[in-house]
């Protein structure tokens, strides 16, 4: 009972969240922790099928990309941009996906760097696509004649793209796709009952690399620029920070909030010395793996645990 | 022009053979990529700066007290990051070794400022031989990374510990039977390794502006290094060091900055086609 009263509560405090939060600066914060929430559910969802990825930023700088590519250059609008983006992330997934996801491991961890680091090169050296200062400027999104120029539209824009993201990997978890994706992880006792390791471990991968390519989508116009800055393999090595900060055991709580908790500190750090947010993110990252290995999302069940240890003897209702 | 390319190539490939040395050495023991590797370069440059320009205390004590003091460094990490973690799950090692990369880089933001910093030319003076340029600077560099690869491999074949290190490396177990205790040699190897990386930024980070995030670049070049050459194989690491070097310099020549890419490239070819690179163990990358 009590866990849908918050559910609730927590649910009305989103929706009604830009007109509680009045300030831009933070109000862009909330909306760049949409866009990392997305890429860290994306990477938990990979994580659960087996394979460990460091290379979630090329598929936000692929959709991106082609967003900026379609709007400046052949003048289509941002929400065919937004479509392909997704499209295209998911093909770039599919055929790598198709060459690499059999490897495993730390190797996977660094042919997904390389891959990572390779396709943010490609923009920088190439002019047709801005080189290293990028593209700009990119046009915005019109709903109903109405320009999204204030950070509320993005703000729900960005919100819905979460909330969809989120439904997909949990209706996935829940699915028997979802228990097929748990047993990857054993491979050959998976294989041994007959279940197409690879193919499950393709479908999450290109999933999560989907829903990173829309991300991009809506950042490019977001930004209304794109520049290959934005997409080094630093953002990918954050986005599995903020996950295991947050909790791997959840497929949409722990990345969430790990991405929302990181993105607000480290920017909150950055205006004292810019030196704090790489050594925040590196301080919490070790103090997670060693202290809390179920990330910050697990916190709360162990207070509850430690108390009612504490309250030993006290009827306990199971609520 | 070949010839300064090629020169050029050879100076840069020696970079990347100190660097990819000390990593492949821990991962061949400790079945760890050190991500903090590039931060220990880092530091190996800063403190190096510190003691010879700050502390004015001269060229030779800056680079042995820098190489020990990284060295002093990697041993605190094994003991108290690394080994704790022996066999767990890779989202902790892999995790452990970037949240250590992502601290030191942090602190020495904070430590030492973001600014460039300009360590004094101990060296000056360039030497022109035939058309070729070459700076006093890179010269004593190569003597200097010649003179530590030398070191390195008398370490590892002439040496009672050195060849307890291959033992650990190629057979674990075996090692163990013979009393060779593969906790002293992890402590031992993340010395070493983790002092070459703080030489290689005592070498190498005069030559150019040393600044906190220094670090990023060397790391990802040693790993495509150790790829190349095998992972755990130090012989791979100085022949795919100069490959990479002389490769690099070649494209950067003749296709610019797309050059870049070629490292990358060649990582996501090799462990596709050949995953244990020229020298590494052959083994099964796929289940």
């Amino acid at each position: 009972m009590r866990k849908k009263a918050v559910f609730i509560a927590f649910g009305v405090l989103v929706l009604v969240l830009p007109f509680l939060v009045r300030d831009d600066y933070y109000m862009h914060l909330i909306i760049l922790s949409g866009i990392y929430s997305i890429l860290c559910m994306g990477w938990v969802l990979i994580l659960r099928a087996g394979q460990f990825s460091l290379g979630q930023a090329a598929f936000l700088a692929i959709g991106a990309y082609t967003s900026a590519i379609l709007a400046l250059k052949f003048a289509l609008s941002p929400w065919l941009g937004l479509l392909a983006g997704g499209i295209s992330a998911a093909i770039v997934a599919l055929l790598l996906g198709w060459i690499v996801l059999r490897i495993r491991g730390l190797y996977f961890a660094v042919i997904t760097l390389a891959f990572n680091g390779a396709v943010q090169l490609i923009p920088a050296n190439v002019d047709y696509l801005g080189g290293w200062i990028g593209l700009a400027p990119i046009p915005s999104f019109t709903l109903g004649g109405i320009e999204f120029i204030d950070k509320t539209s993005w703000y729900y824009l960005i919100l819905a793209l979460v909330v969809l993201s989120g439904l997909v990997t949990w209706r996935i978890e829940r699915s028997r796709l979802g228990r097929y994706f748990k047993a990857t992880a054993n491979e050959s006792l998976a294989q041994s009952i007959g279940i197409d390791t690879v193919g499950y471990r393709m479908l999450a991968f290109v999933i999560a690399c989907l829903f990173a390519g829309l991300a991009g989508g809506i950042l490019a116009p977001y930004l209304n620029y794109v520049a290959p800055g934005d997409f080094a393999v630093w953002k990918s090595i954050q986005v599995q920070i903020q996950s295991t900060i947050g909790g791997t055991g959840s497929l949409v709580a722990g990345p969430v909030t790990g991405a929302t908790m990181l993105i607000i500190l480290g920017e909150v750090l950055r205006a004292y010395a810019k030196g704090l947010e790489p050594l925040l993110y590196g301080l919490l990252l070790l103090v997670v793996i060693f202290l809390l290995p179920d990330g910050l999302i697990s916190l709360p069940g162990i207070i509850r645990k430690r108390m009612r240890i504490q309250n030993k003897g006290e009827p306990q209702n199971c609520s | 022009m070949i010839f300064q390319t090629l020169v050029n190539g050879v100076v840069t490939g020696l970079m990347y053979v100190l660097m990819a040395s000390g990593l492949t050495l821990v991962f061949g023991i400790l079945r760890i990529v050190n991500f903090a590797h590039g931060q220990f370069y880092m530091l190996g440059a800063f403190v190096f700066y510190v003691i010879l320009d700050v502390a004015g205390l001269g060229f030779p004590v800056a680079f042995i007290v820098s190489t020990i003091a990284i060295g002093l460094l990697g041993l605190v990490t094994e003991k108290g990051l690394f080994r704790p973690l022996e066999g767990k799950s890779l989202i902790g090692v892999i995790g452990t070794a970037l949240g250590l990369m992502m601290f030191l880089e942090g602190a020495a933001e904070l430590i030492f400022g973001p600014i460039d910093r300009n360590v004094s030319t101990v060296f000056p003076g360039v030497l022109r031989l035939g058309g070729i340029i070459l700076p006093v600077e890179r010269l004593i560099m190569i003597g200097m990374s010649a003179a530590v690869m030398f070191a390195l491999y008398w370490w590892i074949q002439r040496t009672k510990s050195g060849t307890a290190t291959r033992a650990v490396s190629q057979d674990e177990y075996a090692a163990s039977l013979m009393g060779i205790k593969k906790a002293r040699c992890s402590l031992l190897v993340m010395g070493i390794g983790s002092a070459l990386a703080g030489a290689a930024g005592a070498i190498l980070g005069p030559l150019f502006f040393i600044n906190p995030y220094m670090g990023g670049v060397p790391l990802i070049k040693a790993l495509i290094v150790i790829t190349l050459g095998g992972m755990g194989s130090i012989l791979g690491a100085t022949l795919g060091g100069l490959i990479l070097g002389i490769v690099e310099a070649f494209a950067y020549t003749y296709l610019g900055g797309i050059a870049e890419i070629i490292g990358f490239l060649i990582i996501i070819v090799l462990l596709i086609v050949r995953p244990q690179g020229l020298f590494g163990e052959p083994f099964e990358l796929a289940e």
